[in-house]
């Protein structure tokens, strides 16, 4: 299995930060590889060209971005999709987890 | 019941140790056996009880029941105790501190060889004058002085005032001939008290010839009786004067003579605790006579110890007794087993008392020692002032046959002795109907909500009433007029009743429109063939005599004022400032209470301004401020100038914050006040008790009937909630306050997710949708997402515990946060998606935390045109987030409120 790249992006990066840590603790446990990480709105574009990003998800409070980003992403592979608010709101790692692994597996 | 156990009753309860049978027959002169027999017939129907061990002591049961206790509080009312315990000065509130000089003046004036000093007493209006000469006259023979069957006579000198020759006679007697018709001689006082003490009140209203005949009478005496030419007759008497007169004039003359003054303190002057006591004494002697458990609350007590009063201890006891008689009128029409009384129910000038709280700081030990209520148990052995004018216990006998009276008249008796009930109610009627219309017809519900008939109907009985009436209706009446008939009307089909709150009422004043009323109900019965009730022609009467002024619309008009108030120097003053600069307002007015300062004259002043400003003051005041005792202010002011007030104590910087934000949104005194209230209670109230268990879940739907259209909109939402498991709560709405109140109380048991109704109702924060919303298939849409996708403010908390290290307790932070949300929201009128609403408040929240560890700044691209563009919104969105800097210490930057700005608004649906 190869290595996942999952990038977490809200308004400043705070929120998503705890839930990265989180969902990095389940793909731990989950023997997983994977690569996580939060951004904010304004750094997302750098680390899209740094990295080798498979999929983004973005904080509910940010979903008005999701048309921008879906213009960007147009030309790759890379997953979009919105955290789930329940999710978000408990800051539930594993669910989230969930999420953006079965955005990945879906073809496109 | 048999007239013996009767007897039997009152005697007992005039001895709380309880009689043995032989006592009891003693006493009723009956035969001991029947004696027995009565006794036991009354223990086994519970009334009394019986000692165990011998002999068997049979006393009055403490718990007879309710019923039985105000049957027998007809007789006991009535019975005044006649056992005597002698008025002694060792029974007089203060004898060991305010009154001990006076006592021993007294004292020595009784004991003075040969035959004591004759005494002049001075003192304010019921201080005690006579009171305290019936305890020499008792001292006189306690000590000896005088024999046990020694005359106490007892004079008032302005009962003869307008007739110096009949005054003169009645204390010095008359002899035969002294003046036409007085046939034969007439014993005067002082003879009748010879060998005793005569009193004489009121002394300084003695003529002059009574003045100098008393005078030879003290210096020698002897004195003549009227008509009395030739013999001097002589008495051994002590005269006691008493008079509340202190002119030198009077002071030189008597004064000169009677060699013993003795002066008894003003009220004022006494301790609080001797004002307690006096206070307490006759609240006992009360719950004594009338044989019922008396509860007083503790602000009313306070009341009563610092209240200014001008008659001093007689009039705290008036004032007592006509609170206790308020009370029992309460108690005989109540369930009630005891007399109750409260702050609320004592007359306006007792209640100022509790202005001077700060005053007294004596009191403090007073107010910090008890408890809310004190009791006051009946059943101790009391010392009677035979003169004491409280005694009378006509006012409860008058109650009593009033109630039966009233009782026997209609068995209603909840409504009867409150008069003021039926002025309640009228006025609830006229103004249900005013909101019910205003907000009928403000709520721009589509006409396809009202059937095309019923349009038609509406519009044909306005115009039969135009041409009768000569007057036109509105457009705006039209429709609520149809929207009414249409209600109306489909409930008399289904047979469901009507009633008007008021309808004689209504007749009364509207007589031509009643009288159309009736013409157009006849057309809608030949119409429909429904038979119309009298109590909808009084509403359709209510409709024809509608006059709908148009009503200052909410965003303009006056806004509730904010009063601050607060001790010390200048708080009040910089707390308001603070406020105003934040939220870059002038609203709102300080006033400053130095430490130094009068309560009352800081009443005064407050008065003295809303009386003048009342014009400006239709949206009624807020008055915020640091002390609970203030708030009583809130309701005397209201008392006093008709102007509506609410008064929340404890005021920070972010009450007074929160108070003009909402007062300049135009909000209603009684929604802030909600608010504020609300909020910082439920701050406090979840942090003691984190309500970590799930809610039931409830949708209210709303509409006039509660049934008509609720029902409609229930269909409507059904499939949405119901798999989630989420309650549909159909409401009446009538009044808004009702609706109000009903409101809360659901909201004990659920968590209201969404209010659904034909009127706008914004309250408590809960989303509000209109009728049409939900026939609306992408409103329906944003309604299914709010009612079900909302995440509970505890799994969020849950969710962040630990997280945010910088800010104390998760669970505070989450709810003013929660709180800043929904205000913006509804500050920006803006509808965000509830998984936004979260998202933004959790971001909120780290950002609280990381601006307390370590502000970072981020820039906003553009934020100076963004700015621009969105003027307002950051306008708002900062002074709701002051309430956040405040608490917390951080300061948003403007970069950070463009990104919110940004936040909401994309985000809204």
């Amino acid at each position: 299995m190869t290595k996942r790249t999952i990038m977490l992006v809200c308004s400043a990066g705070m929120s998503t930060s705890l839930l990265v840590t989180k969902m990095q603790k389940e793909a731990e446990a989950r023997g997983e590889e994977c690569d996580i990480f939060a951004v904010s709105a304004s750094d997302a574009d750098n680390s899209l060209k740094e990295k080798d990003v498979d999929v983004l998800l973005l904080g509910p409070q940010v979903r008005f971005m999701k048309a921008q980003f879906e213009g960007k992403l147009a030309e790759t592979n890379i997953a979009l999709g919105i955290i789930d608010m329940k999710d978000y709101g408990m800051m539930n790692g594993p669910k989230v987890l969930d999420q953006a692994i079965t955005l990945m597996d879906q073809p496109d | 019941m048999s007239s013996r156990k009767e007897e039997l009753l009152i005697l007992l309860k005039k001895s709380p140790k309880g009689l043995t049978a032989q006592e009891v027959a003693d006493h009723l002169n009956i035969d001991r056996s029947n004696a027995s027999r009565y006794l036991n017939e009354l223990s086994k129907e519970n009334q009394l009880t019986r000692s165990t061990g011998r002999p068997v002591v049979f006393s009055l049961t403490s718990t007879v029941s309710c019923n039985q206790r105000k049957k027998a509080c007809l007789s006991s009312a009535t019975e005044v105790k006649e056992v005597a315990t002698p008025m002694t000065f060792q029974y007089l509130v203060g004898n060991q501190d305010s009154l001990k000089v006076s006592i021993q003046q007294a004292k020595a004036a009784i004991l003075y060889p040969p035959r004591g000093l004759h005494t002049l007493i001075f003192g304010e209006t019921g201080t005690g004058k006579s009171l305290f000469a019936e305890c020499m006259y008792n001292f006189a023979r306690a000590s000896e002085t005088i024999s046990s069957a020694a005359p106490f006579v007892v004079f008032n000198c302005a009962d003869y005032a307008q007739n110096p020759q009949l005054l003169f006679g009645h204390i010095f007697g008359i002899k035969k001939g002294a003046f036409t018709g007085a046939d034969q001689d007439k014993a005067g006082l002082v003879a009748k008290a010879d060998g005793g003490i005569l009193f004489l009140d009121e002394i300084h209203r003695l003529p002059p010839e009574g003045q100098e005949m008393l005078f030879t009478f003290i210096d020698k005496g002897e004195y003549r009786p009227l008509g009395e030419s030739s013999q001097v007759h002589q008495a051994n008497v002590q005269i006691i004067g008493a008079t509340t007169e202190t002119s030198d004039i009077f002071l030189n003359t008597f004064t000169r003579r009677i060699p013993m003054v003795i002066t008894l303190p003003p009220l004022k002057n006494r301790s609080l605790d001797e004002k307690f006591k006096i206070v307490s004494l006759f609240l006992k002697q009360e719950a004594n006579r009338l044989n019922r458990r008396i509860i007083v609350e503790r602000d009313a007590i306070l009341a009563f110890l610092l209240y200014e009063t001008i008659g001093n201890i007689g009039q705290v006891k008036r004032d007592l007794k006509l609170v206790c008689a308020k009370a029992f009128l309460h108690y005989k029409t109540s369930q009630l087993d005891y007399l109750s009384i409260q702050q609320k129910d004592l007359p306006l000038n007792v209640q100022k008392g509790l202005l001077k709280v700060k005053d007294s700081d004596e009191l403090m030990s007073f107010s910090s020692n008890t408890s809310q209520f004190l009791t006051f148990e009946p059943g101790y052995d009391e010392p009677v002032w035979s003169k004491d004018p409280a005694l009378d216990m006509r006012v409860y006998q008058v109650i009593d046959e009033q109630v039966a009276k009233a009782c026997h008249e209609s068995k209603q008796l909840d409504t009867l002795p409150e008069l003021n009930l039926e002025k309640l109610v009228t006025q609830d009627v006229s103004n249900y109907f005013k909101t019910y219309v205003t907000e009928l017809s403000k709520k721009d519900i589509h006409h396809d909500l009202v059937k095309e008939d019923y349009w038609e109907l509406a519009n044909y009985l306005l115009q039969v009433a135009e041409e009768k009436l000569h007057r036109e209706y509105s457009d705006r009446l039209r429709f609520t007029f149809a929207l009414h008939l249409q209600g109306s009307l489909e409930r008399i089909k289904q047979g469901s009743p009507i009633t008007h709150p008021d309808l004689n009422k209504v007749r009364r004043a509207y007589k031509e429109e009643f009288q159309v009323a009736i013409d157009l109900s006849t057309y809608i019965e030949d119409t429909y063939h429904l038979p119309i009730p009298l109590d909808e022609i009084g509403f359709i009467t209510m409709f024809l005599a509608l006059e709908l002024s148009d009503q200052p619309d909410c965003s303009t008009g006056d806004m509730v004022e904010v009063v601050v108030m607060m001790h010390g120097e200048q708080v009040a003053t910089s707390m308001l400032k603070t406020a105003q600069e934040l939220l870059e307002t002038s609203q709102g007015v300080a006033f400053d209470m130095p430490l130094t300062t009068d309560v009352k004259e800081m009443y005064d002043q407050l008065k003295n301004y809303v009386w003048t400003r009342r014009a400006n003051l239709t949206q009624g005041l807020l008055l915020l401020t640091d002390m609970g005792s203030l708030n009583t202010f809130g309701n005397m002011l209201y008392e006093e100038t008709g102007i509506r007030t609410k008064a929340i104590s404890m005021t920070s910087t972010m009450i007074v914050l929160e108070s003009l934000r909402m007062s300049g949104m135009r909000r209603s005194l009684e929604d802030i006040y909600q608010s504020v209230q609300g909020a910082f209670e439920s701050l406090i109230r979840t942090e003691l008790h984190p309500q970590l268990t799930k809610p039931l879940k409830a949708v209210i739907v709303a509409c006039f009937t509660g049934e008509g259209v609720a029902k409609k909109l229930r269909e409507q939402i059904q499939p949405i909630v119901e798999k989630e498991g989420i309650e549909i709560i159909q409401l009446q709405y009538l009044e808004k306050e009702t609706f109000h109140r009903h409101i809360d109380e659901l909201m004990v048991t659920y968590d209201l997710l969404a209010i659904v109704g034909t009127v706008d109702v914004h309250y408590q924060n809960i989303p509000f949708f209109s009728a049409l919303d939900m026939f609306d298939s992408k409103q329906l849409a944003i309604f299914g997402r709010i009612v079900t996708e909302e995440v509970p403010l505890e799994q969020i908390i849950e969710g962040l515990k630990d997280n945010l290290p910088a800010v104390g307790s998760v669970s505070t932070l989450i709810q003013l946060l929660y709180q800043v949300v929904t205000h913006i929201q509804q500050d920006l009128k803006l509808m965000v998606d509830p998984a936004v609403t979260s998202g933004i408040l959790i971001h909120l929240a780290f950002l609280v935390n990381q601006l307390k560890e370590e502000p970072v700044t981020r820039d906003f691209q553009n934020l100076l045109s963004f700015k621009k563009q969105y003027r307002l919104a950051f306008k708002i969105i900062h002074s709701q987030l002051l309430l956040v800097e405040k608490q917390y210490q951080v300061t948003f930057s403007e970069d950070e409120i463009a990104f919110l700005v940004q936040m909401f608004y994309q985000s809204s649906v």
